[in-house]
């Protein structure tokens, strides 16, 4: 027994002695590994300075210094460059005037140029992510709807796009973003500096709407600006795309493209004004101290929510598909015509979102803008908790796996993390994801056997419901580490949410979903409810039961297939 | 009916908007919820009542 003691003191001992040699050596294992710079290499080679010798004060860099500064030879560039060293270098700096060579004014506009570049290029490649999204969107709505409604459907999502565009150009843009200055990661946007408002509570300004950009004319001529519409537009186009989901197979078309050019010019503008804009919402924190004003990364509300109660809206007019309720109300299941369509979609859009919430930092150089890696993880995971989730209730509830529902969960999962994706960590996006996931589950089949609003791809639960859900989670997970410039909304500091100390934060999230319930549904309806006594939302009764595709594109989605209906064809039924 | 469902829901609206003055974080959070169950209750509740009246599937 003591022997064995004894070894085992030894092999303690001898453990402790060599990490004690590799913590000693370690830093000489680091400065063997690390390439060295020229300087630090001759001074190694040199006699250890006097310990005590005081730093020298730092010297200006002048002009001199810089034209000393010398550039690979044109005979070394002419051999090919294969490992990189020699391009990008002094010489690819642009000077102002040749004659005077490269000077500090030429250097510093030089650096300022290139994080601008570095961000108007990320803002716009997140941008064109975010427009395939409306592949995406087609492709679930098209999958979910029935085959003879396909033409109708996938029409919808492509001229949604031109549509909702147009209008956007035309006002949107500048009633949303008109008063948005300053930014300074796309360049100031400076000629966006226009917002309108109005003293309310408190006496304090509210600023209501933008008042610069129309038509994008005058001083918005601007690349700043052009960048910030492109990457708004994308946005608005989603939420406009949300409401075709909802409206399905009974909405006529010409009202459909009038119903989008409302979204997109009057609707949306609006509540984006409110929390992107400088507008109210946004100055909840500046104005009365809660919280930092309503926070609204990437818009679980600005853009989804804002869809999903314009597609409750839309679908309370319009009413349910003839068949979807039975005379006691029970619905009828009325599933889909192609789930690998619908499953290729969320992929799509699982895609997109990595433009969608990354992007809206609207840079990645600067101000805090190098976490779009953690808003990246933070989207994917929540993206996954959120089918998990949805797949598992399906599976405990109905004992089977459904597709539809996980894909649905996949995109609650993204919604919910649209708006706190830039302010919670890695645990707080897994669990409102996987909130998301059961929420939307909980929420379809309250919005088809309670509400009896008929809703063919769960939009108003995914985008609505899971949306307001997002919004809500910024007051509750927000962790206080982010860094966007030192404030947010005029506000210094981080966003910290209820768990995190801050509760007053939770105030401003509820009061933005009282608004996108009690004055963007409002207005959304309002807009509807006119369009239906001018244009008319349905389709007559004969058009849709024969299938949308022939009375009103006058061509069929399949017109070489045979369209039948062979029961119910439902992997999961909802129980009565 | 239907006004009736969205006046009700601007005052929910309204409602919570009131709370930003209010001194106590613990109030204003209790007001702000009230005011957006009441706007919910226009929408959902009033509101879609009235849709629910002349439903197509009642005929």
């Amino acid at each position: 027994m003591i022997a064995r003691f004894n070894k085992l003191r030894r092999t303690v001992s001898l453990l402790l002695a060599t990490a004690w040699l590799c913590a000693g050596m370690m830093p000489a294992v680091v400065w063997a590994t690390d390439p060295l710079p020229v300087q630090v290499a001759q001074a190694a080679a040199a006699p250890a300075p006097a310990p005590a010798a005081k730093t020298p004060p730092p010297v200006p860099i002048t002009d001199a210094d810089l034209k000393a500064v010398a550039g690979p030879k044109p005979d070394d560039l002419a051999k090919g460059d294969p490992g990189g060293t020699l391009t990008g270098t002094v010489n690819d700096i642009v000077v102002s005037d040749s004659k005077k060579g490269l000077t500090l004014a030429d250097l510093v506009n030089m650096v300022g140029q290139n994080r601008i570049a570095i961000n108007l290029m990320w803002t716009l490649i997140t941008g064109y992510l975010v427009m395939f999204m409306q592949a995406g969107f087609a492709a679930v709505e098209t999958g979910l709807c029935r085959a003879k409604n396909a033409n109708h459907t996938m029409m919808m999502n492509f001229m949604v796009y031109g549509f909702g565009l147009f209008a956007y150009w035309v006002m949107g843009f500048a009633l949303q973003q008109g008063g948005c200055a300053p930014n300074a990661n796309l360049g100031g946007l400076s000629p966006l500096n226009s917002e309108f408002a109005v003293n309310f509570i408190g006496g304090k300004p509210w600023g209501l709407f933008g008042q610069r950009g129309f038509f994008l004319s005058g001083a918005t001529y601007d690349v700043g600006v052009m960048v910030m519409f492109l990457f708004q537009m994308v946005f608005m186009d989603t939420a406009a795309t949300i409401v075709t989901g909802a409206a399905a197979e009974r909405w006529k078309f010409a009202a459909f493209g009038v119903s989008s050019m409302f979204l997109a010019a009057i609707t949306y503008p609006l509540y984006g004004n409110w929390a992107w804009g400088g507008g109210w919402l946004s100055q909840l924190g500046a104005n009365y101290h809660i919280g930092h004003g309503y926070c609204d990364f990437a818009g679980s509300g600005v853009v989804h929510a804002v869809g999903g109660v314009s597609a409750l809206a839309v679908s309370m007019i319009i009413g349910p598909r003839i068949g979807k309720y039975r005379r006691d109300g029970k619905p009828n299941p009325m599933p889909g015509h192609d789930i690998t369509m619908v499953l290729i979609g969320c992929f799509i859009l699982a895609f997109g979102w990595f433009g969608f919430n990354p992007g809206s930092t609207l840079g990645a150089s600067g101000s805090g803008n190098l976490r779009i890696g953690s808003i990246a993880v933070n989207t994917m995971l929540a993206g996954c908790t959120g089918s998990f989730a949805s797949v598992l209730y399906m599976w405990i509830r109905f004992g089977k796996p459904d597709a539809s529902m996980g894909g649905n969960g996949l995109l609650a999962g993204l919604v919910a993390i649209t708006a706190p994706s830039g302010f919670v960590n890695t645990v707080g996006a897994v669990i409102i994801g996987f909130a998301a996931g059961m929420l939307v589950c909980l929420s379809v089949e309250y919005v088809e056997r309670v509400l009896k609003v008929d809703d063919p791809v769960g939009a108003i639960s995914v985008h609505g419901a899971c949306g307001l859900w997002g919004v809500l989670s910024v007051g509750l997970f927000a962790d206080g580490t982010s860094n966007y410039g030192g404030s947010w909304n005029g506000v210094d500091g981080s966003v910290r949410g209820l768990f995190y100390g801050d509760p007053s934060q939770l105030v401003a999230q509820i009061i933005g979903c009282a608004t996108l319930v009690g004055i963007v549904f409002t207005i959304s309806y309002l807009g509807n409810w006119l369009i239906d006594g001018l244009v008319g939302q349905r389709v007559g009764a004969a058009s849709e039961l024969e299938g949308l595709d022939l009375p009103e594109m006058g061509a069929l989605g399949y017109p070489e297939f045979q369209l039948v209906t062979s029961g119910l064809g439902r992997s999961v039924e909802v129980a009565d | 009916m239907r006004v009736l469902g969205l006046v009700i829901a601007v005052l929910g609206w309204l409602i919570a908007v009131s709370s930003v003055e209010l001194s106590s974080v613990g109030i204003q959070t209790l007001v702000a919820v009230i005011g957006l169950l009441v706007a919910l209750g226009g929408v959902l509740g009033v509101l879609n009542s009235a849709h629910l009246k002349n439903a197509i599937w009642k005929s």
